[in-house]
């Protein structure tokens, strides 16, 4: 494992692969019609204010802006990676296990918290679940954004 | 985990880039061992040692309080 985590194009794949996916059906979704027919707050006047913000914001497509973010931040990471001439020593690759076990807590907290808000109110599964994807996106991308930084200078 | 690198490597004039260069591993990964925020790998500290010519127990103090 840690033999992998020491390649640097290992790392690239896996974050690009990672930020493509979401990429795509973030863009993909952003103004289509059955996407938007599938949002519960979508124009709703609720005491949720938050929610229907969120859900407003999904319907006018804007998580496509999202989704631009997060791929030219990944963009810079994997150019980033890829443009490293060494591989990465073992102290490295502890730094990425620990930029990833900070990821990993985070997405499993973010897990938790959500559970509870499905469980406290089932309305609204695709917003609260599309929210906690750009959370857990978020998050990886900048984990290894802090990485390449942290040893960007051998 | 406290070792005697930064000593060692002073005594012989390297820098951490060059000691780095020495054992196969970057000037961060030297500078967090002397810093003892990072433990190497048995392999790291088995050829620290050698480039040393002494032995891991000596380079690296053994203390059961830092024991994992």
């Amino acid at each position: 494992m840690r033999h992998l985590l020491k390649n640097p194009a290992i790392n690239a794949i896996g974050l690009g692969i990672f930020s493509a996916f979401y990429g795509l059906i973030f863009i993909v979704t952003s103004g289509h019609m059955e996407f938007e027919n599938l949002l519960y707050y979508n124009g709703a006047t609720t005491l949720e204010p938050f929610w229907t913000g969120w859900s407003n914001f999904l319907a006018s497509g804007y998580q496509a802006y999202i989704a631009y973010a997060l791929i030219a931040l990944s963009s810079v990471v994997v150019l980033m990676l890829l443009k490293r001439k060494h591989p990465y020593d073992e102290y490295h690759a502890d730094v990425l296990i620990q930029c990833l076990a900070v990821a990993t807590i985070l997405t499993l907290a973010a897990i938790a918290i959500f559970y509870l808000m499905v469980l406290s109110n089932t309305n609204g599964i695709v917003e609260k679940f599309t929210l906690f994807i750009v959370i857990h996106w978020a998050t990886v991308v900048l984990a290894d954004l802090v990485y390449v930084l942290v040893c960007r200078w051998r | 985990m406290q070792n005697h690198v930064k000593r060692l490597r002073e005594e012989r004039g390297l820098t951490q880039k060059e000691l780095g260069e020495k054992v196969g591993v970057s000037r961060q990964a030297i500078n967090a061992i002397e810093m003892g925020k990072f433990d190497p790998s048995i392999w790291l500290a088995y050829d620290l040692a050698l480039y040393f010519g002494i032995s891991i127990e000596t380079l690296f103090l053994f203390k059961e309080e830092d024991r994992k």
